[in-house]
């Protein structure tokens, strides 16, 4: 390992592109940590001669291995995208939902309930079609979930009476 | 600039005594110029790229903040907890908690800072536990614990051995230092007391950058040489 990268590296003067180079050579070179702590030592005792001289850092290390301690970042996101995000998930969430509750009530029979309701329905309201056409189960249980769900709505038909 | 140019005199750039150093330096933070090298701009960029490096899983990133800060955070520690293999312990549980909360940090702030914080907490949960109470004077004073002047200093909690290998690795140092050709003293001196940039001490010693590198390399490795004898030794004590 080069140590003379690893001291102007130390000052924050090396290259960013050679950074990963020195800490990929640190994975198999354990000799730099020594290298790195001394230097440090020196510039500290420089400054503050009473300075302590403690190895903490194997302690740590070996603690943080026997925790299995893993440390991964978490992206960041910034407050509008989580927002938007959170609206466009939930919305499409909310669509598959009616979706699939939909398709669950078209697949599964009517329970008697629901079939004497549709009866009664079908009894009070004009034809669904002047056509008469004869709507299969599935649509016309669709069709009476049509009318209770949407009061807004009439299934109505309309007639356009043909030019002779 | 021209506090130190004062100081050191127009013709002479050689190692001044040290209270001349001193002084310039003091006066330079107080008139807010100073650049000391723990809270450069280049110092604060070096620790975040470590940290991201460690926030993706590289745990020796990690070691080597933790190699840098150690002394410096068990000197806070000391200022709470005076007792010295209690502060080491602390110091350690600071590390580890830090570590575990990096997934956290932003890097909006310098990791030093947030660092403090932690070891200052830290500490301050030990004497919690301990049956220590704190008072408003308390709090306000491990805020500035660090700078605070009044606080015991470091020799007073230090165990006879612990001071007798302070002074001895000071010698080293400074024997060494002096030892040293004047270009190799004149360049640590500038970036590790005065925590000038490569660029600044070209311009000061008028020579590339390139060579400002390599004076500094040189002059810490011959350092190095005579101090390493004593911090093996070191390692294998406890204080």
């Amino acid at each position: 390992m080069n140590i003379e990268q690893l001291s102007a590296w130390m000052d924050g003067e090396l290259n960013r592109d050679l950074e990963e180079k020195i800490l990929t050579n640190w994975l198999v070179d354990d000799s730099s940590a020594e290298v790195w702590n001394t230097y440090h030592v020196i510039g500290e005792v420089l400054r503050e001669p009473d300075i302590t001289i403690v190895d903490l850092s194997s302690r740590v290390m070996k603690a943080i291995e026997l925790e299995n301690i893993e440390c991964s970042a978490v992206p960041v996101v910034d407050k509008m995208h989580s927002v938007y995000g959170s609206w466009k998930f939930w919305g499409i969430a909310a669509s598959l939902l009616i979706s699939l509750t939909g398709v669950g009530f078209l697949l599964s029979p009517p329970n008697p309930e629901t079939k004497s309701l549709m009866l009664a329905q079908e009894n009070s309201t004009p034809p669904v079609s002047h056509a008469n056409i004869d709507l299969p189960q599935s649509s016309a249980y669709y069709v009476f979930l049509h009318h209770e769900v949407s009061p807004m709505s009439g299934f109505q038909t309309v007639d356009y009476p043909i030019a002779q | 600039m021209s506090v130190l140019t004062s100081v050191l005199g127009a013709q002479s750039l050689g190692i001044p005594r040290e209270g001349e150093v001193n002084a310039a330096v003091r006066s330079r933070v107080h008139n807010g110029e100073g650049n000391l090298s723990d809270l450069s701009d280049s110092n604060k960029e070096l620790d975040r790229r470590l940290v991201v490096q460690a926030q993706a899983g590289n745990k020796k990133a990690f070691e080597l903040l933790v190699v840098k800060y150690q002394r410096k955070l068990l000197r806070l520690v000391n200022r709470f907890v005076h007792d010295a293999s209690e502060a080491e312990d602390v110091t350690q549980e600071a590390f580890i908690k830090a570590y575990r909360a990096l997934k956290s940090f932003r890097n909006e702030s310098a990791f030093y800072t947030w660092l403090y914080r932690i070891a200052v907490n830290t500490a301050k949960n030990h004497l919690v536990s301990r049956g220590h109470h704190f008072t408003t004077h308390t709090v306000a004073a491990s805020e500035e614990a660090e700078n605070f002047e009044d606080a015991p200093t470091l020799k007073d909690m230090n165990t006879p051995e612990a001071l007798l290998m302070s002074r001895q690795l000071a010698e080293t140092v400074n024997s060494s230092m002096s030892e040293l050709p004047e270009e190799l003293r004149t360049a640590i001196h500038l970036r590790e007391i005065e925590g000038m940039s490569y660029d600044e001490i070209a311009n000061i010693m008028n020579c590339p950058i390139g060579t400002v590198r390599s004076r500094i390399f040189r002059a810490r490795e011959a350092i190095a040489t005579k101090l390493r004898p004593q911090l093996d030794v070191s390692s294998d004590r406890r204080w």
